[in-house]
């Protein structure tokens, strides 16, 4: 096992880690939820799939692809949970600028799903008009 | 030359503070569009949701289903404000993440790690809730068919 350094750079405090420490858990925590979620959604769209035997395809297709979009989601906050708890335990600067490469990194994700987001609604918008 | 760019030279280097890193600085950087960004998201999304529900509240009074919609309503005009929350959270976070590049006080990225602990933890319990309020809503909907 490779030694930690107890002594901390001047550019990082204990309460530093400490908050780094708390929003990693909060994300790892967030994260099982999401992806127990994705898990129920693919078996509930299986199951509507089973149920009327193959005819609603679409209602299961949505289904499966919101929990695709929700497993992403989950999968990725908790590998940021943990690149946090790394950081934590390794106490480096270089585990820092990890853990803050991490933060741009999610608030990407989150820009990305507003982006989804929007899309969805610009086509539920215009596919009636498109449909006439 | 900004001071990012100058702390990048070798010969500026040893001139800045030893508790400020150009990468924290580089990182946070390019953070505070992103952040600012999903605030102004999450309040655009926290007042569509507040006139739904306000509208759903005011409007489905004559519905075949006017209490649950009702309800639907009342729900989704608690929840709008509280979209304003997680903005607040971002936008501190980018304020806090503007002034450790320029100020370069490790203070400032302290804070900037307060707001986004503090973003993180309203998320999760923000989570939890709906959590809770959608089993709820199952266990109503299940117990409400079979009676």
């Amino acid at each position: 096992m490779t030694e930690r350094p107890q002594i901390l750079p001047r550019c990082i405090t204990e309460e530093m880690l400490d908050l780094v420490d708390r929003a990693g858990w909060w994300q790892r925590f967030i994260g099982a939820i999401y992806v127990f979620g994705a898990l129920v959604g693919f078996v509930l769209g299986g199951l509507v799939l089973l149920r009327t035997q193959g005819a609603a395809v679409l209602e299961a297709g949505t289904q499966a692809f919101s929990a695709a979009v929700t497993l992403v989601i989950g999968l990725a906050l908790r590998t940021h949970g943990f690149i946090a708890r790394v950081a934590v335990e390794g106490r480096t600067i270089a585990g820092m600028h990890a853990v803050l490469e991490a933060q741009r990194n999610l608030l990407i994700v989150g820009c990305f799903l507003v982006a989804l987001f929007i899309v969805f609604v610009a086509l539920a918008v215009m596919v009636p008009f498109l449909m006439r | 030359v900004s001071t990012a760019e100058a702390a990048t030279i070798g010969t500026v280097e040893k001139r800045l503070p030893p508790d400020w890193r150009p990468e924290f600085v580089e990182s946070l950087s390019k953070a505070r569009p992103l952040a600012i960004f999903l605030g102004i998201s999450f309040l655009s999304a926290g007042g569509l949701v507040l006139f739904a529900g306000a509208g759903m509240f005011m409007f489905s009074r004559d519905a075949p289903i006017a209490g649950l919609m009702q309800m639907l309503g009342a729900l989704y005009v608690v929840m709008g404000p509280g979209m304003a929350v997680p903005a607040l959270f971002l936008f501190r976070y980018s304020t806090a993440a503007k002034r450790y590049r320029d100020v370069q006080g490790p203070t400032y990225l302290k804070e900037a790690l307060l707001e986004h602990a503090r973003f993180w933890m309203y998320v999760g319990l923000v989570t939890v809730i709906s959590v809770i309020v959608e089993l709820g809503v199952l266990a109503a909907l299940i117990f409400g068919v079979r009676a």
